[in-house]
Formats: structure tokens, C-alpha cells, sequence
């Protein structure tokens, strides 16, 4: 991204920002608002909770949409980086270590009749693949760097 | 896959980062490539070609330890 030259291209920026933080800050409310209501019982720390967790993706979901975002041309050689192909084969290894993970946790649940939540599994399986597949490719960076 | 990499650039004067601006890939790719830890995909390989102004059996040749193959027929 090259910096604006010009007074008037530094203003369109200025301008740009604020509308794509208002716009973000705007959509994490009415997400946090939507939330809330379908638990009433603690609106205001269900909607405080949302508003704050949403508003990174929605600022960033914003920019896309309304701002620079909108000038990004994607690199056409992605794929032919070696940086590509760690990523995948980090990802296949992930994923074919969640497959036996989610399995023995299955089993060791039903074996001693734990009573595991389904978000804390759900978040579980979430964490395990990025843990996992961030170390693999880490060691794949330094093994093959 | 073996290559000459390293020592064509390095006649022409260039960096492995201004290798990769040419050819349009990381500095990372290059560095892998060279070292012989990852082989280009076949667009990647005419245009390093290309670059060099060489053909891509001059510059990349099968490892020693590869599996010969010989022709059918």
C-alpha cells in the first residue's frame, strides 16, 4: 500500500478511515444488539461481549468492503510461493491430526461418562487445529527453509 | 530437483530478493529453490527460464538418487 502524496489524497484517507470505522463500529453494535436480545436476561453484558469481539472482524469486513480493501488486486503467482505450500501441507497435517484427536476425546468422554459441554468441544477442536497446524508449519519453516 | 541457480544469478550480479521481484515469488521461494527444497511449479520454471534466457533442462536436472525411467516402447 503506497502512502497518499498529495493533501487531497491524505484527506480521502482520513475520510476513509472514519467511514470505515463507523461503518464497523456500527455492524459490531447491531451484531452485539442482535445477540443480546436473544438473551435478554443479561442484555447488557451479552450485547458489551458481541459489540467487543465483533468489532475487529467488522472493522476489517468494513475495509474490505468500503475501503482499501476494495483496491487490493490479489497476487496472481500466490500459489508458486513456497510460503503456499508449507501452508497447505501444515493445513493436511492438521487436519488429519484433528480426525484421531476428536476421536480419543470421544472415546475418553464416553469411556468415563464425562460431561463435556458442546462449545468447550466445538472451541476445543477450533484451538487443537490452529495450535497444530501453527507448529507444523513452524517446524516446516525451519526444516525446509 | 537439482539446479545451477545460485551460480546463474550470481553472474548476472543479483540478489535472491531482486530474483524474486523478477520472477514475481518470494525471496523465501528462491531460497528454497536453490537450495533444492522445493521444485517450481511448470509457470514458474519458463519464466525462470525465460529470465536466464535459458531452456529448462539447462538449468534444472533430475536429483542423483532419482528414480530412472526409461521410455515405453
Amino acid at each position: 500500500m503506497t502512502a497518499p502524496s498529495t493533501a487531497a489524497d491524505r484527506a480521502r484517507s482520513r475520510r476513509e478511515l472514519v467511514l470505515v470505522g463507523l461503518t464497523g463500529t456500527a455492524f459490531a453494535t447491531a451484531l452485539g444488539v442482535g445477540a443480546a436480545l436473544i438473551r435478554p436476561e443479561q442484555f447488557w453484558l451479552v450485547f458489551l461481549v458481541f459489540t467487543a469481539c465483533s468489532l475487529s472482524p467488522s472493522v476489517a469486513l468494513a475495509w474490505l468492503l468500503l475501503g482499501g480493501g476494495r483496491r487490493v488486486q490479489g497476487d496472481p503467482h500466490a500459489g508458486e510461493n513456497v510460503e503456499s505450500r508449507w501452508l497447505e501441507k501444515a493445513a493436511a497435517g492438521a487436519l488429519f491430526d484433528v480426525i484421531p484427536a476428536a476421536a480419543l476425546t470421544a472415546g475418553a468422554v464416553s469411556l468415563f461418562e464425562l460431561d463435556l459441554a458442546g462449545e468447550l468441544a466445538l472451541v476445543g477442536v477450533a484451538a487443537f487445529a490452529l495450535v497444530d497446524g501453527g507448529l507444523r508449519y513452524a517446524m516446516l519453516t525451519r526444516r525446509e527453509s | 530437483m537439482r539446479n545451477d541457480l545460485a551460480e546463474r544469478r550470481a553472474q548476472l550480479g543479483w540478489s535472491q530478493a531482486v530474483l524474486a521481484e523478477r520472477l514475481g515469488v518470494s525471496r523465501q521461494t528462491v531460497i528454497s529453490i536453490e537450495r533444492g527444497r522445493f521444485d517450481p511449479s511448470l509457470p514458474l520454471a519458463f519464466r525462470i527460464a525465460a529470465v536466464f534466457g535459458a531452456r529448462i533442462d539447462e538449468i534444472f536436472s533430475p536429483a542423483e538418487n532419482a528414480p530412472a525411467t526409461e521410455p515405453l516402447g
